[in-house]
């Protein structure tokens, strides 16, 4: 867990992933952009991290992000599904995930393939 | 078009963040296609991980609030409004290095690579205390 607090709710996890919700109100909305509220995208990066790491058991961190497209546009009170397929190879997790609307899956924001450790 | 090796302290007048997420205090123009920057780790930095040292997202942001400060200072040259700016994707990103704890200033090297009507495309390398810490390719779009 990161100091700047968290800034999305769980409202689901199963073994495939989760369902979340951001918030409406968070410090950084103050800055990212004022009057113009926009989930920065290095945060929705913090938020896989953060879901990858509760969903395996440790606190983990990106060693390598061979590829990371911000798709589009995540707003504060957005209603999104994560869906990640993993696997651990000498300690290191192997993380593919998309990031989409929770009702909507080809509504993508975000789809990444990292290494996490 | 632009003074040479020029630093701006003024970030604000060039990229449209405000705190609490301000993640670059000096840019420094090189050439059209090269800058520099600076950002001293300070304790109440909101990217900020559990062992007090800079997560990786935030040297990612800080790196692109360079290449938007960039852009924005080619704009304000020209003459046109700063822009918001999006990270478009990251690629290529090696975490080389210890993470920098709270004390320690950043030093970034951004190169554009490429511009493509109102994408362009990055390089950049953070290091912190002579120490190389992470690099990446990222595409900046304005929007």
């Amino acid at each position: 867990m990161k100091q700047n607090g968290r800034l999305y709710d769980i409202l689901e996890e199963n073994e495939r992933g989760f369902s979340l919700r951001m918030k409406r109100e968070h410090s950084v909305y103050q800055g990212h952009f004022p009057g113009n509220p926009i989930t920065p995208g290095v945060l929705t990066l913090q938020m896989v991290c953060e879901c990858l790491s509760r969903h395996v058991g440790r606190e983990l961190h990106y060693a390598a992000i061979k590829n990371c497209r911000f798709a589009a546009i995540v707003r504060p009170g957005d209603h999104l599904r994560l869906n990640m397929q993993t696997a651990s190879v000498d300690g290191t997790v192997k993380l593919k995930a998309n990031l989409t609307g929770s009702d909507n899956p080809d509504d993508l924001r975000l789809q990444i393939d990292a290494d996490l450790q | 078009m632009y003074s040479p090796a020029c630093k701006v302290t003024d970030i604000a007048s060039l990229i449209p963040q405000r705190s609490p997420i301000m993640m670059v205090d000096d840019y420094i123009i090189e050439d059209e296609l090269n800058c520099r920057s600076e950002l001293a780790v300070g304790a109440d930095n909101m990217f900020l991980d559990e062992t007090g040292r800079l997560s990786v997202e935030g040297v990612l942001e800080h790196i692109a609030q360079t290449a938007a400060a960039h852009i924005g200072y080619l704009h304000r040259q020209a003459g046109e409004t700063v822009t918001l700016g999006y990270i478009g994707d990251i690629k290529r990103c090696a975490v080389t290095g210890p993470l920098p704890a709270v004390g320690t200033t950043l030093h970034t090297h951004v190169t554009v690579i490429s511009q493509v009507g109102d994408v362009s495309l990055v390089s950049a390398e953070t290091s912190a205390e002579n120490n190389p810490i992470l690099n990446c390719r990222m595409k900046v779009a304005e929007g």
